[in-house]
This record gives structure tokens, sequence and C-alpha cells, in this order.
């Protein structure tokens, strides 16, 4: 026998696969191909303290080995979430992450709010969505702002607040550090990197918002660097992401340093991939002898 | 139901352009109505976003697709031999609204280009239903291996080459329903010929997509109650709710 269990900032997760924000609607979008049961947790789609509209579109955008988007956190706002989304999730036996959105830390504050009473059992706070103007990535790419933000956020939520961040800087060790004197419990990354497409023939950009967070298989070695540098940097566990595809990917990334990871654009290349790779994890640690799958966590 | 299926294909076939896909998928044959899509699945390194495709007809177990290449990942699917296997997603959409066309309705659909292959199902579950059927479809060249199917499931048929498919319309039309796919700019064009002769009005949009299932919120179009998702709310809606300028 080999145990999947991990425990991501003080939460037990049957296993380490969780779904990536955005990436997974509020989770009934994939019932029928994915047994909900066996993920360790779904992150779902960013919600607001009000309704976003998002960005004009296009919002997707091919590359190789990727894809842009500029959805720009569309959602019908943590009200919506709470009274529609959350009684179906409620049904599985897996841990719910909310991911966070706000464009200030006033809004932070208020999204944060809307869950009070709420059962939810971890919080992302989004501080890297590329795609909004104000907030999102600004607070992710100043270490100051980024402390601020998870300290208020913290000092309200009664869930652990793992906080999730952009890949556009120079020194992610010193945001993950802040976000840790902030009171974070974990830390999730990699959002998206920052990119563009253009159309040559139309002569314009392809993405209604111009440029888009870049995300897919393309992004992956910048993601497993990135955790190895945070793991080594601070005391938190980590939720890792950017371009998992296969087992093999997960298994990169928990070997970098992740508690658990997730999966993200490869739902939309096979709907049933997180089950895929949890079995190709199951048949990899029979095989070399792994009894325990935090025996491999950070051991390089 | 949305199905993840396995298909085999069982014919491929470019006619002037026009490549006929046959796909061994009896889940999906079952399942689908018209003016629905499925997703094809490319996964390779290049393109690793499913491809949303109209469903062009149904026979038994046979599901079949007509796409025209478009990019890169529509070549790549031009290559693909008899008895291949690919996987697709479906049936998506909430496709045309038809139970109520029956043998007392007339009915005008009206396609440009590729755009004709999704009206082809629909007109054969119009026939079904005993509806009159008026076809009028436009092309930019010779695209009779898409018309000619349609003889013996409509009434009257009418192909413009080169022009408007709005020219064709009659003055006096009388239809109980107007049911379009094509170029934004000709349905643009059907839905103000309907609006002008008061007549309802359902067209069939499209927009870039990845999940197909309404959860990345990629695939949006602008509608009078906001932005609302090509593969989940549409493709088909009423166009009195469709904001064509934005």
């Amino acid at each position: 026998m080999h145990s999947l269990k991990v425990n991501l900032a003080g939460v037990e997760l049957k296993n380490p696969i969780c779904t990536a924000s955005g990436t997974f609607g509020s989770g009934h979008e994939y019932a029928p191909f994915v047994n909900l049961n066996r993920l360790g947790a779904i992150t779902v789609k960013g919600v607001s303290h009000e309704p976003w509209e998002g960005n004009p579109p296009h919002r997707t955008a091919e590359t190789y080995g990727g894809m842009l988007n500029a959805v720009g956190l569309q959602n019908p706002s943590a009200k919506a979430f709470i009274e529609e989304d959350l009684p179906f999730l409620r049904k599985y036996d897996t841990k719910v992450i909310v991911n966070l959105c706000g464009r200030s830390l006033e809004d932070y504050i208020a999204v944060t709010e809307d869950f009070a009473g709420v059962d939810i059992d971890l919080f992302e706070l989004n501080i890297s969505c590329p795609n909004v103007k104000a907030g999102g990535m600004a607070m992710g790419t100043d270490p100051r702002a980024a402390e601020a933000v998870t300290k208020a956020v913290v000092a309200r939520a009664k869930s652990p607040i793992i906080v999730k961040l952009s890949p556009n800087v120079t020194d992610i060790a010193s945001i993950a550090k802040a976000c840790e004197a902030g009171g974070a419990a974990g830390i999730s990354l990699i959002n998206s990197v920052l990119g563009m497409k253009i159309d040559i023939y139309k002569k314009k950009p392809v993405l209604g918002n111009i440029v888009g967070g870049l995300s897919g298989p393309a992004i992956k070695p910048i993601a497993v660097r990135m955790v190895y540098q945070v793991a080594k940097s601070v005391n938190l566990p980590i939720l890792g992401m950017g371009g998992i595809a296969t087992w093999e990917d997960a298994i990169e990334f928990i070997m970098a340093g992740a508690t658990a990871v997730a999966v993200g654009m490869a739902n939309f290349t096979n709907p049933s991939i997180t089950m895929e790779i949890l079995e190709g994890i199951e048949k990899f640690m029979a095989k070399e002898g792994i009894t325990d799958i935090n025996q491999i966590k950070g051991i390089i | 139901m949305k199905i993840h299926e396995t298909a085999t294909i069982k014919a491929h076939t470019n006619k002037s352009g026009y490549y006929n896909l046959s796909l061994y998928a009896p889940q999906i044959a079952k399942a689908a109505k018209p003016g629905q899509f499925v997703m094809v699945y490319l996964d390779k390194g290049e393109h690793l976003l499913p491809r949303p495709i109209s469903i062009y007809d149904i026979k038994e177990d046979i599901v079949t697709l007509v796409y025209v290449e478009a990019g890169a990942g529509t070549k790549a699917m031009t290559k693909w031999p008899i008895g291949h296997s690919i996987k697709i997603l479906g049936p998506l959409g909430n496709g045309f609204t038809i139970d109520l066309l029956g043998e007392r309705e007339r009915v005008a659909v009206i396609g440009g280009g590729v755009g004709a292959a999704p009206l082809f199902f629909l007109t054969e579950a119009l026939y079904r239903q005993r509806a009159k059927v008026d076809i009028y479809l436009g092309f930019r060249d010779d695209a009779s291996s898409l018309v000619k199917p349609f003889e013996g499931f409509a009434d009257n048929i009418k192909v413009d080459i080169g022009g408007f498919v709005t020219d064709m319309l009659p003055p006096n039309p009388g239809y109980s329903a107007i049911l379009t796919c094509g170029p934004i700019p000709m349905m643009k064009a059907v839905a103000d010929y309907a609006h002008s002769h008061n007549m309802p009005c359902q067209v069939s949009l499209e927009e870039r997509m990845a999940c197909g299932l309404g959860a990345c919120k990629g695939c949006v179009v602008k509608t009078m109650v906001g932005y609302q998702l090509c593969c989940d709310d549409g493709p088909v809606w009423d166009s009195k709710e469709v904001k064509w300028d934005a």
C-alpha cells in the first residue's frame, strides 16, 4: 500500500491532484468526465465581491505548446457562487479551494467577508491575474503590496489562505517571503506568463485585451524553476502548477518542492486528464517503491 | 449528456475544399440534435486545443462533420486517414429550437459557406417534422457537394455563387421561422430581413473555444444581457438577443 495523502496549509487532501482556477469552472462542468471524489481538491473559477463582465473577445488564442487567455476573471460574484455552485461541490468528498479576486485592497476584503460563515476549505488569494487592469497582478509583483493584502485577508478569513503568485517578476522568492510575513498559510504558483499574439493578415492582436496569460506545457520549465526557488526560500507548503499535462510533470513539481499540484490547461486537451495523472502517479510509486508521496517532496 | 468518445474515421473526403469526416461515434450519434457541435481533439504540441465543429449529418452510428481548412489545426486534420481513431466531445451547445415547426409551418433555412453544414442536419429534422422548408445558400465558389444533399428534403432550394444570399429572399415571405448559419455580415443581414418582416430568427454563431464545456469562459458573444458563452449558452441565439456591432 502507498499513501497519497498530503497536508496543504493544514488541510488534508486525499491525494495531491487538484485543478487550477479558471480551467475547471465550478466543478460541475467536468463531472461527466471526472470522478470528482477522486480529486485532492477543486479550485474553482475566481470570484469577486461584485459581478465582473470580463474582457472583450477574442479571449483565447492557441500557441505552440500552450494557449493565451485574456478572460479577465468574468464571474457572477461570490454571492452567486455560494448560492448556485457551492451546494453541488459540497455533495462530493473533495476539498474546495476558492480563488479570490479584487481590483483593490477593499475589493479583496469585501470578497473575503462574503465568505463569512461559509464552509470553504482553503482560499487562494489571486494577486497574479495578468488580465485585469488594477489589482490583480499589480499586487503580486510588489512585495509590500503583496504583504499588505495577505495580512488584510488573513485577518478576516476563517480558513487558511494560500497566495497565488505571478511569474511576471524578477525575484519570485521576495514576493513569497512577503506573503509569508503577511501570514499566508501556503503559496500557489505559477499563474500565467504575460504574452501576446498577432494576426499578421488582419494586422491586429488576436486577443481583445491585446495581451494575455500564457499557460500550458510551454511554461512548465519556468513553473518548476519557480516552485523550486520558492520551496528553498519560505517555510510554507506549495500548490504547484503551470503546464502540468502528464503524471511525470506532476512528479517533477512535487520533487521541486510542491506539496500538491494543480492541473490547468490540460483539462481542455483531455477532460479526464486529472484521473489519468492520478493513476500514473500511483503506478510510478508502486514501481519505484515509494510508500508515501511525501517521501519525494522537495528532494531536489 | 456530454460524452467524451473515441471515434474511428469511416470516410474522409475532400469535395472542392469541403472536407466530409464521417466518424463511428454511436453515443454522440444517439444524443445529438441539429445545431449542436462537437470538439475534435488534435492533442499535439502545436495544437493542444480541440476544434469546435458543427454536426453535418447523423446516420445511425455515424456522425459526419464538414469542415474547411481554416488554419494549421484543420490543415492537420485533413491528413487523417480512414481507420484512424480520434477523440471527440459532444454533443455540445443548445442547437436550434424547432419543436414547434410542424407541418403547417413554412421555414426558411439560410446558409453561407461552410455555415451550410449544420443546416443539413437541421433540414433533415424539419423534413421529418413535415415543415415546408425553403433553402437559400450562398457560396463564394461552386459548392455543389454541399448543395446536392438538400435535394429531396426541401420544397425549394436557391443557390447564389459570389453574390449576397439575402438578394434571393422573397419580398413577402410569411415564414414562421428563419434559421441561419454563416458569416457574421450575412447573418446580420438575414436578421435585419427577419425583423423587418416581423419573423422570428435563430442565428448560429461561432467563437474561439478552449474547453467547450462552459468552464473557461473563453468563447463569449456580446448579447443584450451581457457576455454569454458560445459553447454553452449558444451557439444558437434568437437574433434579437445578439449585439451585432460589439
